[in-house]
């Protein structure tokens, strides 16, 4: 491996690393609403990514790297996007199909076309909806073995696909007081983790700004609630505003923007098909959210454009020949 | 295995893995033919069940037919080779069709689909007439007979690993009270769970091969 490679394998290796850490602010948020349950459901997590990761270094006859963080990282984001009342076994299930049919069949790091976070998801969200998509009220101190008992209620998100419209003052919207999954909901600590991946140069800004860019312009132009219907961009402002609130803080548009496109496999190499990226991954979020199955559709959209990923970088690559044609 | 056994299979390898359609050469784990039905329509113990009688009926008449259609026709008429198997297939098609009905009523029909129909074109049933040397009835007879073998082993038992995952039953008596993984019932769990036995069993061929020639080795 020349010098050159190794500088790039322990750059992207840090990208894992520093979303790990990332995660831990989001974790305490969780369980000072929750109780313990959510640390242990991280751990749970980060153990099974672990031991898969040992398991397919012994299958494959090659050493276990203990510095690479990439399973354990897809664990930990995979684990905030669920309710805290979630079953262990959801955790453990859906951790080791996103590490090892979301990750290592596809040739492991660097080769995933899918984020395996997302592919985790979809598959707990379509095996187990009745557990990832009802929500325990925040200050509930939770069992920890089972949190099934505990009341569950329905989230913002899914009030918003009914036609109904949420009563979350923004100060809660601001701090996460509101059901819905235990590390997408807090907005300010999900701003500092943003800050901490931006500081750290993690966050790929060609990618995440147009996709919630898009996000709020279709929140913004077509509004779920207040009966806006078409009416022109400026009229109803407030209930415009209040849309996009909900629409980018409820679901998990936001928490997507700023974890799962940081990861650089997913996405395109060059910067123009970044952008398009992000943009059409915001369109598929949002046409998801308004008429999907289930309120919370990013990670389907995902895995949607995800395989038009390579697709973007060869338009960019034509677009780029045909005007260096064109000036010659 | 005792040393003799195991320098008789070094020696005949490649004729031995490409007979043997249960363990080393099986058609589906091996050449990947089949899938769509097992994936689909195997969701269950049940279907697979419907399935499998299905295949049964099919697949060996059609290649015992299709060999003694194309051994009739001679080399002349060797570009119609794909209507020696598809026409056997059809008329095989029709006594599978009301075999069903008459074993499990319209209800299983609906169950398997369009998948049933399917099996006429299926590479399993009729690709045959892609080889170059036609083959002798007897031939066809004896593969025919090995590949339905193969095939019917990993149908029934992906369909009925597929209902114990995803209802936590075998051939409808509840078993688990738990549902271990629903995916395992949709067409995505379904690949999932061939791609690892595939994973597994091709794995376990590589180690008994591996073991055979290096055994010989040691005794050389």
């Amino acid at each position: 491996m020349s010098e050159k490679q190794v500088v790039s394998r322990h750059g992207s290796l840090m990208v894992y690393q520093d979303l790990l850490v990332a995660t831990l602010p989001l974790l305490a948020m969780a369980v000072f609403l929750y109780g313990p349950r959510p640390a242990l459901l991280w751990l749970a997590a980060v153990v099974t990514a672990n031991l898969c990761d040992q398991l397919v270094a012994f299958l494959r006859h090659r050493p276990f790297d203990p510095l690479e963080f990439s399973n354990e990282s897809f664990g930990a984001m995979l684990v905030l996007l669920l309710p805290a009342s979630v079953s262990y076994y959801v955790v453990i299930v859906s951790v080791a199909v996103a590490v090892l049919v979301g990750k290592e069949a596809f040739g492991g790091l660097g080769c995933y076309p899918f984020h395996p976070t997302a592919v985790g998801y979809a598959v707990a969200a379509v095996s187990w909806p009745e557990q990832v998509f009802s929500f325990p009220q925040p200050g509930t101190w939770l069992p920890l073995v089972n949190a099934g008992s505990a009341g569950l209620i329905q989230s913002a998100s899914y009030t918003l696909k009914n036609g109904g419209t949420p009563r979350i003052d923004t100060l809660n919207l601001m701090l996460g007081n509101y059901a819905g999954p235990m590390g997408a909901t807090a907005v300010v600590i999900l701003v500092a983790c943003a800050l901490l991946l931006a500081v750290r140069r993690r966050i790929q800004w060609d990618a995440a700004l147009p996709f919630l860019a898009i996000c709020f312009a279709i929140a913004w132009l077509f509004p779920r609630m207040g009966r806006v219907g078409l009416a022109l961009p400026w009229v109803e402002a407030p209930v415009r505003l209040a849309s996009v609130g909900y629409e980018l803080c409820s679901g998990t548009i936001l928490y997507t923007g700023i974890f799962m496109l940081s990861d650089p496999v997913i996405l395109p190499r060059h910067r123009a098909a970044r952008v398009a990226f992000g943009l059409t991954l915001g369109v598929a979020s949002m046409l998801y959210r308004y008429y999907g199955s289930y309120e919370t559709g990013v990670c389907f959209a995902m895995i949607l454009v995800g395989s038009f990923a390579s697709g973007f970088d060869r338009l960019h690559l034509r677009w780029l020949d045909r005007k260096e044609a064109l000036n010659q | 295995m005792t040393i003799e056994k195991a320098r008789y299979w070094a020696e005949n390898m490649t004729e031995l893995s490409k007979n043997d359609r249960l363990w080393l050469n099986n058609p589906v784990i091996m050449q990947g033919v089949g899938l769509a039905p097992m994936v689909v329509a195997a969701t269950s113990g049940y279907t697979a069940l419907v399935l499998a009688v299905a295949v049964a009926v099919m697949l060996t008449p059609t290649r015992v037919g299709g060999a003694i259609l194309r051994k009739a026709l001679g080399e002349k008429y060797d570009r119609f080779a794909v209507l020696c198997y598809a026409f056997p297939a059809a008329l095989c098609y029709i006594a599978a069709y009301f075999l069903v009905r008459h074993l499990w009523g319209p209800s299983a029909l609906q169950q398997v689909g369009v998948y049933l129909p399917l099996l006429v074109f299926e590479p399993l049933i009729i690709r045959r007439y892609r080889a170059a040397v036609p083959e002798g009835p007897a031939r066809a007879l004896r593969r025919g007979l090995y590949t339905t073998v193969g095939y019917l082993v990993v149908l029934l038992g992906v369909g009925l690993a597929r209902e114990l995952l995803a209802q936590g039953s075998l051939m409808d008596v509840q078993l688990l009270d738990v549902q271990l993984f629903p995916l395992a019932a949709q067409p995505a769990g379904g690949f999932m769970l061939l791609g690892a036995v595939c994973a597994a069993w091709r794995g376990r061929v590589r180690a008994f091969k591996r073991n055979i020639y290096q055994e010989v080795e040691r005794n050389k």
